[in-house]
């Protein structure tokens, strides 16, 4: 028989043997929602040293739009997606909506997700291809 | 505790949604909207809509944020006295970020 051992004594729900296919809905969510945290912090720490004048904001800002950047922008892009689009599921199932089907639910969620990913995704990659919308003075 | 917890969470996630989006809508795509800059924010925090959504956003993002920590903490079955201790730490770090985030928004005010 399987004995839980370390991190999964302490939370049984981690246990792989006990993983269902919809927990990764869950796992992702808790997933992501720490990555978005760790990004909300770094957001407020380097807004606010950069907010100290125009110059140091703007400058800030053109690093920023770098490839390096904008790519892991992009990741963010997809964790809020999910988070959010899953939350929204998530309060739905406890308001009592949508349980009987929930399979299909989670296959529209997922769906709604990727559409609205690829299009943020192509929208924010586009400008390191064809250049800027507007050339910076 | 828990309950509060669990609707606190609920409601705040609803109420970010909104602001998020339009946190997102209006920082990227409403002119001057392909390059952030300093001059820009500021036009766009004088739209008094915008200003209250910025600040909701700081003030729900912080708390969803930690009670979702808080929430993924628990579940590995703590003791009362950490899940304490944990607790107290966290609105601290809350207090500490809402503080940290006041003033940059007061810049952008002022321009």
């Amino acid at each position: 028989m399987y004995k839980p051992r370390g991190v999964f004594m302490r939370n049984p729900d981690l246990v792989p043997a006990h993983l269902r296919p919809g927990m990764w809905g869950w796992i992702l969510h808790r997933v992501t929602g720490l990555l978005i945290l760790f990004y909300l912090l770094l957001h407020l720490w380097v807004i606010g040293r950069a907010a100290v004048s125009p110059q140091a904001f703007d400058a800030i800002m053109v690093t920023l739009g770098t490839p390096f950047w904008r790519v892991l922008e992009v990741g963010l892009l997809a964790c809020v997606l999910y988070h959010g689009v899953n939350g929204i599921r998530i309060i739905l199932f406890d308001l009592g909506y949508g349980i009987r089907v929930h399979r299909a639910w989670w296959y529209a969620t997922m769906a709604v997700v990727v559409v609205l990913f690829l299009v943020g995704a192509v929208h924010m990659l586009m400008p390191l291809f064809v250049g800027p919308a507007s050339p910076a003075a | 505790m828990r309950t509060w917890a669990w609707i606190l969470q609920r409601a705040s996630g609803a109420v970010l949604v909104f602001a998020l989006g339009l946190h997102w809508i209006v920082q990227h795509h409403v002119s001057p909207g392909a390059e952030i800059t300093f001059a820009g924010v500021h036009l766009k925090l004088k739209w008094l809509l915008y200003l209250v959504s910025d600040v909701l956003l700081l003030v729900f993002a912080l708390f969803h944020g930690l009670n979702g920590l808080r929430t993924v903490i628990l579940d590995f079955r703590v003791s009362r006295s950490a899940a304490a201790v944990l607790t107290v730490v966290l609105v601290l770090v809350g207090l500490g970020a809402l503080v940290y985030g006041v003033p940059p928004i007061m810049a952008f005010l002022r321009g």
